[in-house]
Protein backbone atom coordinates (compact mmCIF):
# COMPACT_ATOMS: atom_id res chain seq x y z
CA UNK A 1 0.00 0.00 0.00
CA UNK A 2 1.33 3.18 -0.93
CA UNK A 3 3.68 1.73 -3.48
CA UNK A 4 3.61 1.32 -6.96
CA UNK A 5 6.13 -2.20 -6.45
CA UNK A 6 6.60 -3.87 -9.88
CA UNK A 7 9.57 -5.73 -11.37
CA UNK A 8 11.94 -3.91 -13.52
CA UNK A 9 11.49 -4.89 -17.04
CA UNK A 10 14.65 -3.28 -18.63
CA UNK A 11 17.86 -5.32 -17.61
CA UNK A 12 16.91 -8.78 -18.05
CA UNK A 13 18.37 -11.91 -20.07
CA UNK A 14 21.19 -9.84 -22.15
CA UNK A 15 22.61 -8.18 -18.92
CA UNK A 16 22.79 -11.17 -16.80
CA UNK A 17 25.20 -12.61 -20.13
CA UNK A 18 26.77 -9.36 -19.89
CA UNK A 19 27.86 -9.57 -16.39
CA UNK A 20 28.13 -13.48 -15.85
CA UNK A 21 30.77 -13.35 -18.90
CA UNK A 22 32.45 -10.46 -17.45
CA UNK A 23 32.45 -12.20 -13.89
CA UNK A 24 33.49 -15.42 -14.84
CA UNK A 25 36.57 -13.91 -17.19
CA UNK A 26 37.71 -11.89 -14.73
CA UNK A 27 37.80 -15.33 -12.12
CA UNK A 28 39.52 -16.88 -15.09
CA UNK A 29 42.26 -14.28 -15.17
CA UNK A 30 43.06 -13.82 -11.30
CA UNK A 31 43.11 -17.58 -11.26
CA UNK A 32 45.76 -17.57 -13.86
CA UNK A 33 47.86 -15.24 -11.97
CA UNK A 34 47.26 -16.69 -8.71
CA UNK A 35 48.70 -20.19 -10.89
CA UNK A 36 51.30 -18.11 -12.20
CA UNK A 37 52.09 -16.76 -8.88
CA UNK A 38 52.35 -19.67 -6.31
CA UNK A 39 52.52 -22.88 -8.98
CA UNK A 40 54.49 -21.82 -11.92
CA UNK A 41 54.87 -25.34 -12.49
CA UNK A 42 51.79 -25.57 -14.26
CA UNK A 43 52.06 -22.60 -16.74
CA UNK A 44 50.23 -24.57 -19.28
CA UNK A 45 47.31 -23.48 -16.69
CA UNK A 46 47.88 -20.07 -16.54
CA UNK A 47 48.50 -19.24 -20.11
CA UNK A 48 44.80 -20.89 -20.43
CA UNK A 49 43.38 -18.43 -17.90
CA UNK A 50 44.81 -15.68 -19.36
CA UNK A 51 43.42 -16.33 -22.81
CA UNK A 52 40.26 -17.60 -21.38
CA UNK A 53 39.54 -14.85 -19.00
CA UNK A 54 40.70 -12.01 -21.75
CA UNK A 55 38.27 -13.78 -24.24
CA UNK A 56 35.15 -14.05 -21.96
CA UNK A 57 35.18 -10.39 -21.29
CA UNK A 58 35.11 -9.22 -24.39
CA UNK A 59 32.76 -11.63 -25.35
CA UNK A 60 30.37 -9.62 -22.96
CA UNK A 61 30.55 -6.42 -24.16
CA UNK A 62 28.71 -7.58 -27.51
CA UNK A 63 25.65 -8.70 -24.87
CA UNK A 64 25.56 -4.94 -23.44
CA UNK A 65 26.09 -3.36 -26.45
CA UNK A 66 22.75 -5.34 -27.64
CA UNK A 67 20.85 -4.41 -24.90
CA UNK A 68 21.33 -0.22 -25.44
CA UNK A 69 18.58 1.82 -26.77
CA UNK A 70 20.70 3.47 -29.64
CA UNK A 71 23.32 0.46 -30.38
CA UNK A 72 25.16 2.46 -32.71
CA UNK A 73 26.48 5.37 -29.92
CA UNK A 74 27.94 2.34 -27.84
CA UNK A 75 31.18 4.44 -27.44
CA UNK A 76 29.58 7.10 -25.77
CA UNK A 77 28.88 4.86 -22.32
CA UNK A 78 32.72 6.59 -21.53
CA UNK A 79 32.21 9.68 -21.58
CA UNK A 80 31.26 10.26 -17.82
CA UNK A 81 33.15 7.96 -15.70
CA UNK A 82 33.64 10.20 -12.75
CA UNK A 83 30.56 9.50 -11.30
CA UNK A 84 28.60 6.55 -13.17
CA UNK A 85 29.60 2.95 -13.03
CA UNK A 86 28.25 2.60 -16.55
CA UNK A 87 31.35 4.69 -17.56
CA UNK A 88 33.77 3.54 -15.18
CA UNK A 89 32.68 -0.32 -15.98
CA UNK A 90 33.59 0.92 -19.73
CA UNK A 91 37.02 1.83 -18.76
CA UNK A 92 38.05 -0.83 -16.49
CA UNK A 93 36.96 -3.55 -18.95
CA UNK A 94 39.08 -1.50 -21.70
CA UNK A 95 41.92 -0.97 -19.74
CA UNK A 96 41.49 -5.25 -18.64
CA UNK A 97 40.97 -6.37 -21.97
CA UNK A 98 44.22 -4.11 -24.09
CA UNK A 99 46.30 -5.35 -20.85
CA UNK A 100 45.25 -8.83 -21.23
CA UNK A 101 45.93 -8.65 -24.97
CA UNK A 102 49.85 -7.36 -24.52
CA UNK A 103 49.49 -10.18 -22.14
CA UNK A 104 48.47 -12.98 -24.38
CA UNK A 105 50.43 -11.30 -27.26
CA UNK A 106 54.10 -10.92 -25.49
CA UNK A 107 53.77 -14.87 -23.68
CA UNK A 108 51.41 -16.66 -25.32
CA UNK A 109 51.47 -15.63 -29.20
CA UNK A 110 53.09 -14.01 -31.24
CA UNK A 111 55.97 -12.86 -29.49
CA UNK A 112 57.79 -14.52 -26.22
CA UNK A 113 59.46 -11.84 -24.49
CA UNK A 114 57.52 -12.31 -20.97
CA UNK A 115 58.30 -16.42 -21.13
CA UNK A 116 61.57 -15.73 -20.11
CA UNK A 117 61.62 -12.62 -18.46
CA UNK A 118 59.44 -13.50 -15.79
CA UNK A 119 59.55 -10.32 -13.44
CA UNK A 120 57.78 -8.17 -16.20
CA UNK A 121 55.35 -10.93 -16.78
CA UNK A 122 54.22 -10.76 -13.22
CA UNK A 123 54.46 -6.96 -12.78
CA UNK A 124 51.91 -7.35 -15.76
CA UNK A 125 49.97 -9.65 -14.07
CA UNK A 126 49.51 -8.06 -10.81
CA UNK A 127 48.77 -5.15 -12.71
CA UNK A 128 45.85 -6.32 -14.95
CA UNK A 129 45.23 -8.65 -11.69
CA UNK A 130 43.81 -5.59 -9.78
CA UNK A 131 41.71 -4.39 -12.90
CA UNK A 132 40.56 -8.28 -13.54
CA UNK A 133 39.33 -7.45 -9.66
CA UNK A 134 37.50 -4.15 -10.61
CA UNK A 135 35.78 -5.95 -13.30
CA UNK A 136 34.18 -8.69 -10.78
CA UNK A 137 33.76 -6.20 -8.44
CA UNK A 138 32.07 -3.77 -11.09
CA UNK A 139 28.91 -6.17 -11.91
CA UNK A 140 28.34 -5.73 -7.95
CA UNK A 141 28.70 -2.13 -7.77
CA UNK A 142 26.84 -1.51 -11.30
CA UNK A 143 23.45 -2.79 -9.80
CA UNK A 144 24.03 -1.25 -6.48
CA UNK A 145 24.29 1.96 -7.71
CA UNK A 146 20.44 2.08 -9.30
CA UNK A 147 18.86 2.97 -6.10
CA UNK A 148 15.08 2.32 -7.10
CA UNK A 149 15.85 -1.05 -6.54
CA UNK A 150 16.08 -1.64 -3.29
CA UNK A 151 16.85 -5.42 -4.02
CA UNK A 152 20.32 -4.58 -5.02
CA UNK A 153 21.24 -1.68 -2.53
CA UNK A 154 23.54 -3.38 -0.40
CA UNK A 155 27.65 -4.43 -0.49
CA UNK A 156 26.39 -8.25 -0.13
CA UNK A 157 25.54 -7.99 -3.64
CA UNK A 158 29.09 -7.23 -4.81
CA UNK A 159 30.51 -9.86 -2.70
CA UNK A 160 28.29 -12.25 -3.89
CA UNK A 161 29.31 -11.58 -7.75
CA UNK A 162 33.05 -11.30 -6.78
CA UNK A 163 32.67 -14.89 -5.10
CA UNK A 164 30.42 -16.61 -7.95
CA UNK A 165 32.93 -14.71 -10.51
CA UNK A 166 35.92 -16.64 -8.89
CA UNK A 167 33.51 -20.01 -8.65
CA UNK A 168 32.55 -19.69 -12.43
CA UNK A 169 36.00 -18.51 -13.21
CA UNK A 170 37.78 -21.52 -11.26
CA UNK A 171 35.86 -24.20 -12.91
CA UNK A 172 35.51 -22.48 -16.72
CA UNK A 173 39.64 -22.42 -16.59
CA UNK A 174 39.62 -26.30 -15.21
CA UNK A 175 37.10 -27.17 -17.94
CA UNK A 176 39.32 -25.38 -20.53
CA UNK A 177 42.62 -26.96 -19.52
CA UNK A 178 40.71 -30.37 -19.47
CA UNK A 179 42.76 -32.39 -21.77
CA UNK A 180 45.89 -31.34 -20.15
CA UNK A 181 44.48 -32.04 -16.21
CA UNK A 182 43.40 -35.04 -16.96
CA UNK A 183 46.45 -36.14 -18.29
CA UNK A 184 48.94 -37.91 -15.70
CA UNK A 185 51.01 -35.54 -13.06
CA UNK A 186 47.48 -33.23 -13.47
CA UNK A 187 45.64 -35.10 -11.07
CA UNK A 188 47.28 -32.68 -8.12
CA UNK A 189 46.45 -29.66 -9.53
CA UNK A 190 43.01 -30.31 -10.80
CA UNK A 191 41.93 -31.99 -7.37
CA UNK A 192 43.64 -28.60 -5.38
CA UNK A 193 41.46 -26.36 -8.04
CA UNK A 194 38.60 -28.32 -7.21
CA UNK A 195 39.17 -28.39 -3.55
CA UNK A 196 39.37 -24.50 -3.81
CA UNK A 197 36.25 -24.07 -5.94
CA UNK A 198 34.43 -26.55 -3.53
CA UNK A 199 35.23 -24.06 -0.82
CA UNK A 200 34.46 -20.74 -2.78
CA UNK A 201 30.90 -22.62 -3.21
CA UNK A 202 30.27 -23.18 0.41
CA UNK A 203 31.44 -19.57 1.11
CA UNK A 204 28.56 -18.30 -1.88
CA UNK A 205 25.97 -20.09 -0.61
CA UNK A 206 26.62 -18.74 3.19
CA UNK A 207 26.90 -14.89 1.04
CA UNK A 208 23.46 -16.20 -0.61
CA UNK A 209 21.81 -17.04 2.52
CA UNK A 210 22.81 -14.36 4.31
CA UNK A 211 21.99 -11.56 1.38
CA UNK A 212 18.35 -12.95 1.03
CA UNK A 213 17.81 -13.24 5.06
CA UNK A 214 18.94 -9.17 5.02
CA UNK A 215 17.16 -8.55 1.92
CA UNK A 216 14.06 -9.94 3.27
CA UNK A 217 14.25 -7.91 6.17
CA UNK A 218 15.07 -4.62 4.59
CA UNK A 219 12.22 -2.95 3.18
CA UNK A 220 8.79 -3.63 1.21
CA UNK A 221 10.46 -3.83 -2.06
CA UNK A 222 13.31 -5.76 -1.49
CA UNK A 223 11.13 -8.35 0.52
CA UNK A 224 8.84 -8.69 -2.45
CA UNK A 225 12.41 -9.49 -4.32
CA UNK A 226 13.00 -12.25 -1.74
CA UNK A 227 9.64 -13.65 -2.22
CA UNK A 228 9.24 -13.62 -5.73
CA UNK A 229 12.88 -15.49 -6.25
CA UNK A 230 12.09 -18.21 -3.05
CA UNK A 231 8.25 -18.66 -3.36
CA UNK A 232 6.79 -16.65 -6.58
CA UNK A 233 7.22 -17.27 -10.41
CA UNK A 234 11.01 -17.71 -10.20
CA UNK A 235 11.00 -20.04 -7.77
CA UNK A 236 11.60 -22.88 -10.02
CA UNK A 237 14.55 -20.59 -11.49
CA UNK A 238 15.99 -20.46 -8.42
CA UNK A 239 15.73 -23.83 -6.48
CA UNK A 240 16.17 -25.66 -8.92
CA UNK A 241 18.72 -23.92 -11.32
CA UNK A 242 20.86 -21.54 -8.29
CA UNK A 243 20.40 -23.67 -6.05
CA UNK A 244 20.39 -27.48 -7.00
CA UNK A 245 22.36 -27.17 -10.07
CA UNK A 246 24.59 -24.45 -9.17
CA UNK A 247 25.52 -25.05 -5.94
CA UNK A 248 24.51 -28.42 -4.65
CA UNK A 249 24.62 -30.73 -7.12
CA UNK A 250 28.09 -29.37 -7.52
CA UNK A 251 29.37 -29.24 -4.34
CA UNK A 252 27.96 -33.21 -4.12
CA UNK A 253 29.57 -34.25 -7.26
CA UNK A 254 32.91 -32.52 -6.31
CA UNK A 255 33.06 -33.98 -2.99
CA UNK A 256 32.87 -37.51 -4.65
CA UNK A 257 35.69 -35.82 -6.78
CA UNK A 258 38.07 -34.11 -4.07
CA UNK A 259 37.87 -37.21 -1.74
CA UNK A 260 37.34 -40.58 -4.10
CA UNK A 261 39.10 -39.69 -6.60
CA UNK A 262 39.80 -43.57 -8.32
CA UNK A 263 35.93 -42.44 -9.82
CA UNK A 264 35.13 -41.33 -13.64
CA UNK A 265 36.90 -37.79 -12.98
CA UNK A 266 36.63 -36.33 -16.09
CA UNK A 267 33.06 -37.24 -16.50
CA UNK A 268 32.28 -35.76 -12.83
CA UNK A 269 33.85 -32.60 -13.71
CA UNK A 270 32.22 -31.89 -17.10
CA UNK A 271 28.96 -32.39 -15.11
CA UNK A 272 29.52 -30.17 -12.60
CA UNK A 273 31.64 -28.17 -14.43
CA UNK A 274 28.76 -27.46 -16.82
CA UNK A 275 26.43 -27.44 -14.01
CA UNK A 276 28.40 -24.49 -12.08
CA UNK A 277 28.23 -22.10 -15.28
CA UNK A 278 24.75 -22.51 -15.80
CA UNK A 279 24.36 -21.54 -12.15
CA UNK A 280 25.94 -18.75 -12.25
CA UNK A 281 24.53 -17.40 -14.98
CA UNK A 282 20.90 -18.34 -13.87
CA UNK A 283 22.23 -16.33 -10.47
CA UNK A 284 22.34 -13.41 -12.03
CA UNK A 285 19.06 -13.36 -14.00
CA UNK A 286 17.65 -14.03 -11.04
CA UNK A 287 18.95 -11.13 -8.92
CA UNK A 288 18.12 -9.00 -12.09
CA UNK A 289 14.20 -9.99 -12.66
CA UNK A 290 13.12 -10.11 -8.93
CA UNK A 291 14.68 -6.84 -8.86
CA UNK A 292 11.86 -4.63 -7.91
CA UNK A 293 11.51 -1.24 -8.69
CA UNK A 294 9.51 0.85 -5.69
CA UNK A 295 7.96 3.92 -6.63
CA UNK A 296 5.71 5.62 -3.63
CA UNK A 297 2.64 6.38 -4.61
CA UNK A 298 1.52 8.35 -1.72
CA UNK A 299 3.24 11.41 0.00
CA UNK A 300 4.26 10.63 3.66
CA UNK A 301 2.72 13.52 5.06
CA UNK A 302 -0.33 12.15 6.56
CA UNK B 1 16.40 30.85 -10.73
CA UNK B 2 14.98 27.53 -9.68
CA UNK B 3 11.61 27.08 -11.49
CA UNK B 4 9.38 25.01 -9.27
CA UNK B 5 5.88 23.39 -9.30
CA UNK B 6 3.25 23.48 -6.63
CA UNK B 7 0.31 20.73 -6.68
CA UNK B 8 -2.96 21.71 -4.62
CA UNK B 9 -3.32 18.20 -3.68
CA UNK B 10 -6.93 19.33 -2.34
CA UNK B 11 -8.26 21.04 -5.56
CA UNK B 12 -7.22 18.01 -7.82
CA UNK B 13 -9.88 15.94 -8.82
CA UNK B 14 -8.07 13.32 -11.05
CA UNK B 15 -9.72 14.37 -14.40
CA UNK B 16 -6.32 13.80 -16.38
CA UNK B 17 -6.53 17.23 -18.21
CA UNK B 18 -3.23 17.37 -17.35
CA UNK B 19 -1.92 13.95 -18.78
CA UNK B 20 -3.62 15.04 -22.22
CA UNK B 21 -2.23 18.63 -22.37
CA UNK B 22 0.91 16.84 -21.49
CA UNK B 23 0.88 14.52 -24.19
CA UNK B 24 -0.54 17.23 -26.66
CA UNK B 25 2.18 19.48 -26.25
CA UNK B 26 5.25 17.35 -26.06
CA UNK B 27 3.95 14.68 -28.68
CA UNK B 28 4.98 11.97 -26.32
CA UNK B 29 5.10 8.42 -28.38
CA UNK B 30 2.20 6.00 -27.58
CA UNK B 31 2.82 4.58 -24.05
CA UNK B 32 4.53 6.97 -22.92
CA UNK B 33 3.54 10.07 -20.25
CA UNK B 34 5.75 12.29 -19.10
CA UNK B 35 2.38 13.63 -16.92
CA UNK B 36 0.45 11.34 -15.03
CA UNK B 37 -2.44 11.33 -12.12
CA UNK B 38 -2.02 8.16 -9.75
CA UNK B 39 -5.24 7.11 -8.00
CA UNK B 40 -4.97 5.72 -4.37
CA UNK B 41 -7.49 4.38 -2.20
CA UNK B 42 -7.01 4.49 1.72
CA UNK B 43 -8.48 3.42 4.55
CA UNK B 44 -10.62 0.19 5.40
CA UNK B 45 -14.74 0.42 5.07
CA UNK B 46 -16.61 2.84 6.17
CA UNK B 47 -13.51 5.25 6.37
CA UNK B 48 -12.20 5.37 3.05
CA UNK B 49 -11.22 7.95 1.14
CA UNK B 50 -9.69 8.23 -2.43
CA UNK B 51 -6.44 10.48 -2.83
CA UNK B 52 -5.38 11.81 -6.86
CA UNK B 53 -1.48 12.45 -6.51
CA UNK B 54 -0.53 13.93 -10.15
CA UNK B 55 3.03 12.97 -10.83
CA UNK B 56 5.32 14.88 -13.18
CA UNK B 57 9.62 14.99 -13.20
CA UNK B 58 10.46 16.31 -9.71
CA UNK B 59 13.32 17.87 -11.37
CA UNK B 60 15.57 17.41 -7.94
CA UNK B 61 18.44 19.92 -7.09
CA UNK B 62 20.37 17.19 -6.45
CA UNK B 63 19.23 14.45 -8.69
CA UNK B 64 19.98 10.75 -8.68
CA UNK B 65 20.20 10.24 -12.46
CA UNK B 66 22.48 12.53 -13.29
CA UNK B 67 24.65 10.56 -10.87
CA UNK B 68 24.08 7.58 -13.13
CA UNK B 69 24.31 8.83 -16.76
CA UNK B 70 27.32 7.74 -18.24
CA UNK B 71 26.85 9.62 -21.58
CA UNK B 72 25.95 13.23 -20.10
CA UNK B 73 22.88 13.23 -21.80
CA UNK B 74 21.49 14.06 -18.48
CA UNK B 75 22.41 17.46 -17.53
CA UNK B 76 21.14 20.51 -15.07
CA UNK B 77 20.76 23.32 -17.10
CA UNK B 78 21.20 26.79 -15.90
CA UNK B 79 17.18 27.32 -14.41
CA UNK B 80 17.79 23.97 -12.53
CA UNK B 81 15.88 22.10 -14.23
CA UNK B 82 17.30 18.36 -15.88
CA UNK B 83 16.78 17.44 -18.86
CA UNK B 84 17.79 15.04 -21.40
CA UNK B 85 19.88 15.72 -24.70
CA UNK B 86 18.20 12.55 -26.65
CA UNK B 87 21.26 12.78 -29.45
CA UNK B 88 23.80 12.16 -26.60
CA UNK B 89 21.53 9.35 -24.88
CA UNK B 90 22.32 5.36 -25.39
CA UNK B 91 19.44 4.11 -23.99
CA UNK B 92 21.37 2.19 -21.31
CA UNK B 93 18.10 2.89 -18.75
CA UNK B 94 20.56 3.30 -15.54
CA UNK B 95 18.71 6.60 -14.76
CA UNK B 96 14.91 4.69 -15.21
CA UNK B 97 16.53 1.97 -12.45
CA UNK B 98 18.02 4.83 -10.40
CA UNK B 99 14.81 7.16 -10.18
CA UNK B 100 13.33 6.60 -7.16
CA UNK B 101 10.18 8.77 -8.48
CA UNK B 102 9.97 6.56 -11.66
CA UNK B 103 9.16 9.52 -13.91
CA UNK B 104 11.42 7.94 -16.85
CA UNK B 105 10.74 5.63 -19.52
CA UNK B 106 12.31 4.19 -22.58
CA UNK B 107 10.45 4.49 -25.99
CA UNK B 108 11.02 3.16 -29.31
CA UNK B 109 10.14 6.19 -30.74
CA UNK B 110 6.86 4.97 -32.41
CA UNK B 111 3.47 7.36 -33.80
CA UNK B 112 0.03 7.83 -33.70
CA UNK B 113 -0.69 8.15 -36.66
CA UNK B 114 0.48 5.71 -40.34
CA UNK B 115 0.91 9.24 -41.67
CA UNK B 116 3.71 11.90 -40.90
CA UNK B 117 1.26 14.55 -39.36
CA UNK B 118 2.47 17.55 -38.41
CA UNK B 119 2.29 17.57 -34.61
CA UNK B 120 3.76 20.01 -32.22
CA UNK B 121 7.44 21.41 -32.27
CA UNK B 122 9.06 18.69 -30.29
CA UNK B 123 7.98 15.83 -31.97
CA UNK B 124 11.05 15.13 -34.30
CA UNK B 125 13.21 15.51 -30.62
CA UNK B 126 11.27 11.80 -29.66
CA UNK B 127 14.38 9.84 -31.03
CA UNK B 128 13.63 5.80 -30.85
CA UNK B 129 15.58 3.79 -28.05
CA UNK B 130 16.32 6.85 -25.72
CA UNK B 131 14.93 7.60 -22.18
CA UNK B 132 12.72 10.58 -22.24
CA UNK B 133 10.79 12.42 -19.12
CA UNK B 134 8.93 15.52 -18.37
CA UNK B 135 10.90 19.28 -19.30
CA UNK B 136 8.48 21.40 -17.30
CA UNK B 137 7.41 22.18 -21.18
CA UNK B 138 11.03 24.20 -21.55
CA UNK B 139 10.28 25.39 -25.28
CA UNK B 140 7.41 27.00 -23.56
CA UNK B 141 9.07 28.88 -21.24
CA UNK B 142 11.44 31.00 -23.27
CA UNK B 143 8.20 32.44 -24.75
CA UNK B 144 6.77 33.31 -21.13
CA UNK B 145 3.89 30.66 -21.16
CA UNK B 146 3.24 28.12 -18.39
CA UNK B 147 3.68 24.17 -18.86
CA UNK B 148 0.75 22.62 -20.35
CA UNK B 149 -0.34 21.01 -17.75
CA UNK B 150 -0.55 23.90 -15.42
CA UNK B 151 -2.68 25.92 -18.12
CA UNK B 152 -4.90 23.19 -19.00
CA UNK B 153 -5.72 22.33 -15.36
CA UNK B 154 -9.55 23.04 -14.87
CA UNK B 155 -9.57 23.11 -11.12
CA UNK B 156 -6.04 25.73 -10.98
CA UNK B 157 -4.72 22.60 -8.87
CA UNK B 158 -1.09 23.40 -10.67
CA UNK B 159 1.19 26.47 -9.94
CA UNK B 160 4.45 27.27 -12.07
CA UNK B 161 6.94 29.87 -10.75
CA UNK B 162 10.49 30.85 -9.08
CA UNK B 163 11.11 29.11 -5.98
CA UNK B 164 14.25 31.39 -5.67
CA UNK B 165 12.20 34.49 -5.58
CA UNK B 166 10.65 34.71 -2.07
CA UNK B 167 7.50 36.76 -3.53
CA UNK B 168 6.69 34.51 -6.54
CA UNK B 169 2.96 33.01 -5.85
CA UNK B 170 5.01 29.26 -5.91
CA UNK B 171 7.18 30.29 -3.09
CA UNK B 172 3.85 32.06 -1.29
CA UNK B 173 2.19 28.85 -1.51
CA UNK B 174 4.77 26.63 -0.17
CA UNK B 175 5.60 29.36 3.23
CA UNK B 176 1.65 29.58 3.98
CA UNK B 177 0.11 26.77 3.08
CA UNK B 178 2.80 24.11 4.39
CA UNK B 179 4.09 22.75 0.75
CA UNK B 180 5.79 19.48 1.60
CA UNK B 181 8.03 17.95 -1.22
CA UNK B 182 7.36 13.92 -2.40
CA UNK B 183 9.38 11.81 -0.08
CA UNK B 184 12.07 14.31 0.73
CA UNK B 185 13.92 11.52 2.63
CA UNK B 186 15.30 10.23 -0.54
CA UNK B 187 17.68 13.38 -0.38
CA UNK B 188 17.40 14.65 -4.14
CA UNK B 189 15.43 18.08 -3.00
CA UNK B 190 12.68 17.90 -5.46
CA UNK B 191 11.22 21.10 -6.99
CA UNK B 192 7.92 19.89 -7.32
CA UNK B 193 6.13 20.75 -3.95
CA UNK B 194 2.48 19.36 -2.83
CA UNK B 195 -0.12 21.38 -0.63
CA UNK B 196 -1.21 18.68 1.49
CA UNK B 197 -4.94 17.82 1.76
CA UNK B 198 -7.64 18.27 4.01
CA UNK B 199 -7.71 14.50 5.24
CA UNK B 200 -3.82 15.03 6.08
CA UNK B 201 -1.55 15.77 9.67
CA UNK B 202 -0.59 18.88 8.08
CA UNK B 203 -3.87 19.41 6.17
CA UNK B 204 -5.57 19.41 9.72
CA UNK B 205 -3.19 21.86 11.01
CA UNK B 206 -3.54 24.41 8.32
CA UNK B 207 -7.22 24.01 8.27
CA UNK B 208 -7.82 24.53 11.82
CA UNK B 209 -5.03 27.32 12.00
CA UNK B 210 -7.69 28.72 9.05
CA UNK B 211 -11.20 28.98 10.38
CA UNK B 212 -9.84 30.36 13.99
CA UNK B 213 -8.60 33.37 11.82
CA UNK B 214 -11.56 33.20 9.72
CA UNK B 215 -13.58 33.47 14.01
CA UNK B 216 -11.00 36.15 14.61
Amino acid sequence: MGEQIERQPYWRWKIAFYLFLAGMGAGAYLVAILVDLFLPEAAYLSKNGVILGTILVILGIPFLIIDLGRKERFLRAGVNPRIAWVGRGFYILSVFIVLGVIHIGFWIWPFKILETDRALRLVLSVVNGIFAFGVAVYTGLLLKSMKSVHFWDTPLIVILFVISALSTGVISLVLFSMSHLIEPGGEGVLNFLLAADLILILIECLVLIFYLITMAGATEASEKSVYSLTQGDLKLLFWGGVILCGLVIPFILKSIEVFGSELELAGFVLVSGVLILAGGLLLRYGILAAGVQATPLLPNCR
Amino acid sequence: MRYGMVIDLNRCIGCHACSIACKIENATPPGVFWSWVFQVEEGKYPDVRRSYIPRLCMQCEDPACIRVCSTKATYQDSQGLVRIDEQKCIGCKACILACPYGVRSVHEGGKYFPIDVPWGETEECHQGGTVSKCTFCSHLMGRGEEPACVSACPTTARHFGDLSDPESVVSQLIRDRFGFQFHPEFGLNPSVYYLPPKGSALGVVFYTLQSYRRKE
